[in-house]
């Protein structure tokens, strides 16, 4: 029996040595390591449902539920020759082993200068239904705004004259109008140099504070909830979300 | 996927195998692997069986006994069948169950359907289980159910005629432990699928749903309407439950307070794990409290009778106005969807029966 598994092993190694051809690669576990901060100061779970935050438009918040998805990383090199990640991580701050995404990978060695992803997913990779993970925690995006799944919650409570009311941020497709839509996914990089020789650790920073910000000055008591189908907050997110994002020195391990 | 979720379970089997290190180290019963329904298998991840319990034959005819005997309770006149009843999709149509020494207890008894696929791995409203066997071993000693110990059900079942021999064949084993009872219990508990709704035949491609049926879906996929999809799932999550938790705006102040009364943290206090919308046409009454007797009385509790509380789900998102206000065309029809997700082969379905 044994023997047995042992075959069963080897088969998927063998089939993934395989693809190698003539560029020098190496085997490297690379990890990303999603960390989160309200300008500066460190936002994790803790935070959840109890810490007041304040945003550039003067609203007083409280965050119970962040979750988002990244997919598709991406390593250049300098001859612009680029390794693409395939994959996808729902991050979610409440459940800490999800702030880590491992891959196992054959790389390229040598000199890198960019790292990008998606955040969300690109078109082609936003259909309906097909990532059973996902499927299963409803991360679905509704068919009549376009399909696929989201891309970002943000939900929490922020105080009006009327005492605390819920906002519900979210982001995917944006509706144009009925039937028309509109990919709604961010392509995030960052310039970082650095040599792949082995593993590496690679750290994103998202400053939530800049959802609410830049370039947009997010006023929740105009755009608080029923925000999935509203055009014009969808457009908004995908701006504010190009300053959310920044990189940690890669490291090895 | 069929193919995938067979072999990781044939593998899983192996594994369970080769590591187990009692008694029964070296015998492997009759592998039994779940049938995986068209419409799981399309859209969800495989389903989640415990490596050192893998589902065999011998092992789910033994839990479908047990389930149904009352022989686990302290004088031998209640069986998990009995606050689980086929009927009702295996909850129980009384607010609270009732315990052999005649207690109520405070919460109703939740439907046991499609569990194999609660990836939260959370049990119970309020999360008390981290496992399906987990939950198993509870009830058989709270005073206020079987009320036995189980040294006592052990010994009940050692001296029966059958057990030791069923357990044998199912374990490799006939010493009984409280271990092998509630894995046996809960091998036949994973067999308790449901996919067969009139909205699962829709999904895989039959157009019988009526337009009030299919409106009703729209109301519930709409977030400027029911918005119930955030936590109840859709048409690619057939499970129609989130499984985890939430305070869905029940009560200012809280009687009970679910999840934080396990997790110890204050900013779980009202939250309950969300119940699949799966059956509910058999499932009455509603809530962890049972405190809805019929699906209006549900829907009206979003439509306009939310109430605030520290620790609100914020997808509550119309709490200032009570709730989403339906039309009264939109009530119907919304209830008339939900009820598109009843499955009367489910609860009839004869191998879910009392085998005795």
């Amino acid at each position: 029996m044994k023997k047995i598994l042992i075959l069963l092993i080897a088969i998927p190694v063998f089939i993934a040595c395989s693809s190698d051809d003539d560029v020098n690669t190496i085997p490297a576990t690379l990890t990303f390591k999603f960390d989160h901060n309200w300008d500066g100061e460190p936002f994790n779970q803790d935070d959840l449902g109890l810490t007041t935050f304040v945003n550039a438009n003067g609203d007083e918040l409280m965050i119970e539920r962040l979750r988002y998805l990244v997919s598709n990383i991406r390593l250049y090199k300098e001859n612009g020759s680029s390794t693409l990640l395939q994959g996808y991580q729902l991050v979610d701050v409440s459940s800490t082993g999800s702030l880590t995404f491992s891959l196992n990978e054959n790389i390229p060695d040598g000199d890198y200068n960019f790292i990008s992803f998606t955040f969300g997913f690109s078109e082609q990779y936003n259909t309906s239904g097909i990532y059973s993970d996902l499927n299963s925690t409803s991360w679905n995006w509704p068919e009549n705004l376009g399909g696929g799944y989201h891309f970002l919650q943000i939900d929490g409570l922020y105080e009006t004259v009327e005492g605390p009311q819920p906002f519900n941020f979210h982001m995917g497709t944006a509706r144009i109008s009925e039937g028309m839509f509109e990919a709604n996914y961010a392509e995030i990089f960052f310039a970082q140099d650095f040599t792949m020789d082995g593993n590496k650790t690679f750290p994103i920073k998202m400053n939530v504070a800049e959802w609410f910000k830049n370039p947009n000055t997010w006023d929740l008591n105009e755009f608080n909830t029923n925000l999935m189908g509203n055009y014009e907050a969808q457009k908004m997110m995908n701006e504010n979300a190009g300053s959310v994002f920044s990189l940690g020195p890669v490291t090895s391990p | 996927m069929i193919k995938k979720t067979l072999y990781l379970l044939w593998l899983a089997v192996i594994l369970a195998a080769c590591s187990s290190s009692d008694e029964s180290q070296s015998y492997v019963a009759t592998p039994l692997p779940l049938e995986i329904p068209d419409v799981f298998a399309l859209y969800l991840s495989a389903p989640s069986i415990p490596a050192d319990n893998p589902q065999s034959v011998e092992g789910v005819a033994l839990g479908r006994k047990l389930f149904f005997d009352p022989i686990l309770s302290g004088n031998g006149t209640q069986a998990c069948a009995d606050c689980h009843r086929p009927q009702n999709a295996f909850s129980d149509p009384r607010q609270f169950s009732v315990g052999i020494a005649g207690i109520a207890g405070f919460r109703n008894s939740m439907p046991l359907q499609n569990l194999a696929w609660n990836f939260s791995g959370k049990f119970n409203w309020d999360g008390s289980a981290s496992s399906l066997e987990e939950q198993i071993f509870e009830p058989v000693t709270n005073p206020i159910e079987m009320n036995n110990t189980w040294p006592n059900a052990v010994a009940s079942l050692q001296g029966h005629h059958q057990y030791p021999e069923l357990f044998r064949v199912a374990f490799g084993t006939s010493t009984i432990d409280s271990v092998l009872v509630t894995k046996a219990i809960a091998q036949f508990v994973r067999t308790l699928i449901s996919a067969n709704s009139r909205f699962d035949r829709h999904v895989l491609g039959e157009n019988i749903l009526t337009p009030q049926e299919l409106n009703g879906f729209n109301v519930f996929m709409a977030e400027e309407k029911g918005d119930c999809f955030h936590c109840h799932g859709n048409f690619f999550n057939p499970l129609w439950t989130d499984n985890t938790f939430h305070n869905n705006g029940l009560d200012e102040i809280f009687e009970d307070i679910g999840l934080g009364g396990v997790s110890g943290d204050p900013r779980d206090n009202g939250r309950f794990r969300t119940p699949s919308l799966r059956n509910l046409l058999y499932t009455s009454p509603y809530m962890h409290d049972g405190r809805f007797e019929t699906l209006e009385e549900v829907i009206n509790h979003y439509s306009e009778g939310l109430v605030f509380s520290e620790t609100i789900d914020p997808l509550m998102k119309a709490v200032a106005q009570g709730g989403v206000q339906l039309s009264e065309e939109d009530k119907a029809d919304l209830k008339a969807f939900l009820l598109s997700l009843s499955d009367p082969g489910f609860i009839n379905n004869p191998d879910f029966q009392n085998p005795d």
